[in-house]
């Protein structure tokens, strides 16, 4: 074999690798053949002494197998990128809907701890307000109107009562609306940690 | 000797032939063959990994009427003669063990090691 039949015969055994890989290898040889051929060897006997076409492709195609592995392995690759991108009004919504339900649940969530802190404070407040006023009441309406000091007595020691009921449910349920709404936010966070990991 | 082994040499051998000045892949084969043998195959992959490595760079001249290309070394390479020097250290206490071992038969003492 001559240096282009050489050449030509390696070109065809590397096929499968990228042009530019290929080129690259070509002209590596070719370049070592010429200088080998300037140095006064015979070009029959460098060919010879390059070995087997088929040897030579075959180890530079291992080669490059067991480089494209190396670098697959890190990341995303291009084309899952682009499927993310091209599917994004897709996923992008159900995401958004997602989001939202998550939110509409974390308020519902709250809503027993915000009605019983609020029945708890306001009744507080009419207790102490009915407290207070009655003995303007008292001295207002006199010993004829004494049914109406004790109703307002009465009414304020309700709400009173109510405000106090309130604030045990209030404590109760806090620390159990708490530890859900935690629960919520973790189940979240590790349903995204394994979808990264299966990327 | 042991493949993986004797790329590895070639791979540092490579290196300190671009230490001096900028070279060509038969001008490193003819500088390094009288150390360790390799051939144009041998060498080929090897100077593709220091390249992928940033251990060298590559351009291209003229020369009679074609195209050679040359390898320089980088600051990062120059970094792999260090280190090689340094790991082999560790691999000569090693044979310096295994050779005193073969004379005295059995286990050597410190001071066999360096005899």
């Amino acid at each position: 074999m001559n240096k282009e039949q050489f050449l030509k015969a390696l070109q065809d055994a590397l096929k499968k690798l990228p042009m530019e890989e290929r080129l690259r290898t070509i002209s590596y040889y070719g370049e070592l053949i010429d200088d080998r051929i300037e140095n006064g060897e015979n070009e029959y006997a460098v060919i010879e002494s390059l070995g087997t076409v088929a040897g030579i492709a075959g180890d530079i195609l291992s080669e490059e197998g067991k480089s494209l592995s190396q670098k697959s392995r890190s990341g995303p690759g291009v084309g899952t990128i682009i499927l993310l991108v091209l599917g994004f009004p897709l996923w992008g919504t159900f995401l958004l809907v997602g989001a939202v339900l998550l939110l509409v649940i974390f308020i519902l969530i709250f809503v027993p701890v915000l009605v019983l802190g609020s029945v708890a404070l306001a009744c507080l407040a009419a207790a102490l307000l009915g407290l207070v006023g009655t003995p303007f009441l008292a001295l207002e309406v006199g010993v004829a109107g004494f049914p109406s000091v004790l109703f307002q007595i009465g009414l304020s020691l309700a709400a009173l009562g109510l405000s106090l009921l309130s604030a045990v449910g209030l404590f109760y349920t806090a620390t159990g609306t708490a530890r859900a709404a935690k629960a919520i936010w973790m189940g979240c966070i590790s349903l995204f940690h394994k979808r990264r990991g299966s990327l | 000797m042991d493949a993986q082994l004797k790329k590895g040499l070639i791979e540092i051998c490579v290196v300190v032939a671009l230490k001096e000045k900028d070279s060509y892949g038969y001008q490193i084969i003819k500088d390094i063959s009288g150390s360790i043998q390799l051939s144009e195959s041998t060498l080929y992959p090897i100077l593709k990994r220091l390249e992928a490595g940033g251990c060298v760079t590559t351009y291209t001249l003229e020369h009679n009427g074609r195209l050679r290309k040359y390898y320089r070394l980088t600051e990062k390479g120059r970094d792999r003669i260090r280190e090689f020097l340094t790991e082999w250290q560790d691999v000569m206490k090693v044979y310096r063990f295994i050779a005193a071992s073969e004379r005295t038969k059995g286990i050597p003492g410190k001071e066999e090691i360096y005899e």
